[in-house]
């Protein structure tokens, strides 16, 4: 884990909490976040949906850390390195996009990037201090995203994560091969928070 | 692989009265069902048809040592996703799909018979690999049970990883895609 704000919005996308019974689980659960029902009694539906909003919202948070590392490192790298981390910032923000998008679907409030990321970011000082933060946050998504599909009610939404935890994967063997490491170290991508 | 228990479940039952009702109200949403089982049945198809594919690449002789090594890595994986789906499977009274005994087997393995070089089988190996990650994509969305969406999840990023080293081998972007949904549409 990199962050306390990283490692928080793992938690609610995990669906688990540090503290047990706390309110980031009761957000998980459906219960006690800031996402209300448009209109009237809370239904299965409603429910349901005040769920995923949380879950995606969590996800949002992951994606606007990867923007921010990304662009960071971006300025760090040259070449072909840096090429990369363009178009993985390119995707990063079409992910960021398309889950902000869902959660107004679903009738809730997008998370909005923080103000500052330098905390996390600003650790990176090298090329290779880049990549590596890349790929720590690349597997905190991943891991993430497995436990959050398993936790989502909405079929589409879980086509959506499904799709960028694909690509999240992808970056990962991209990232490892520019480190030196293998590409594809297992059969079954866990994530590594 | 995952191991999955029915955690979420216990902790929201515990923690919280709406919590509560979802799960009073939403039981599907935690339980394999049938066709859970049929999803999981044409996915270990699929990936009886990779590990038969593989197998076929690498009786050509048409690959280097690098590339065969690759293919053989991949085969172990494709034979990894097979077994753990299967267990789910028969868990559900569910049975496996025949192994393919000839490309004739599954149209999937036809362009098997036209490879004439090490770049044919690769290109082959990425057209296989991008229709099992489109088969997991619509799985995502079929799948009712916790704990099968999470194993999906696994193995769908594995195959992404798959794609990124045989697209790599050609020459092609590696992740051409913000979305890998396997379909057309994604490209």
């Amino acid at each position: 884990m990199v962050d306390e704000a990283t490692r928080r919005a793992f938690l609610r996308l995990a669906g688990v909490t540090s503290l047990g019974g706390s309110a980031t689980l009761l957000a998980a659960c459906g219960g006690g976040s800031g996402q209300k029902p448009a209109t009237g009694p809370a239904t299965t539906a409603t429910i349901n949906a005040s769920a995923d909003v949380d879950i995606v919202n969590a996800a949002i948070d992951l994606e606007n850390t990867a923007i921010a590392a990304y662009a960071a490192a971006a300025k760090l790298l040259t070449g072909d390195a840096r090429t990369v981390a363009r178009q993985f910032l390119t995707q990063e923000m079409a992910h960021a996009d398309a889950l902000t998008t869902a959660v107004q679907q679903f009738g809730g409030t997008p998370n909005q990037p923080q103000s500052n990321y330098e905390p996390i970011v600003g650790s990176a000082k090298t090329p290779t201090a880049a990549l590596k933060l890349a790929l720590r946050l690349e597997n905190t998504a991943v891991a993430a995203y497995v436990k959050a599909i398993a936790r989502l009610t909405d079929p589409k939404l879980r086509q959506t994560i499904a799709s960028i935890l694909t690509d999240e994967a992808e970056h990962i063997s991209v990232l490892r091969t520019q480190l030196g490491l293998s590409p594809v170290p297992a059969a079954f991508v866990k994530g590594g928070a | 692989m995952s191991g999955y228990t029915r955690r979420d479940l216990a902790l929201c039952g515990g923690g919280a009265a709406l919590g509560a009702s979802l799960l009073v109200h939403a039981p599907s949403a935690f339980a394999a069902t049938s066709s859970d089982a049929q999803v999981l049945a044409h996915a270990v198809g699929l990936e009886q048809v990779a590990v038969f594919a593989y197998q076929s690449a690498l009786n050509t002789n048409l690959l280097d040592v690098p590339t065969a090594k690759t293919f053989r890595l991949f085969q172990i994986h494709e034979e990894a996703h097979r077994n753990a789906l299967l267990t789910p499977l028969h868990s559900l009274g569910g049975k496996g799909p025949a192994r393919p005994t000839s490309p004739a087997s599954n149209p999937l393995l036809a362009p098997l018979a036209k490879a004439r070089t090490q770049k044919d089988l690769v290109a082959f190996a990425i057209g296989l690999e991008t229709a099992i990650v489109a088969a997991y994509y619509d799985a995502a969305g079929q799948l009712q049970s916790p704990a099968l969406l999470q194993t999906i999840a696994e193995i769908v990023g594995n195959e992404g990883q798959h794609l990124v080293v045989l697209r790599t081998a050609l020459g092609q972007p590696p992740v051409p895609d913000a979305f890998e949904t396997g379909k057309p549409a994604s490209g």
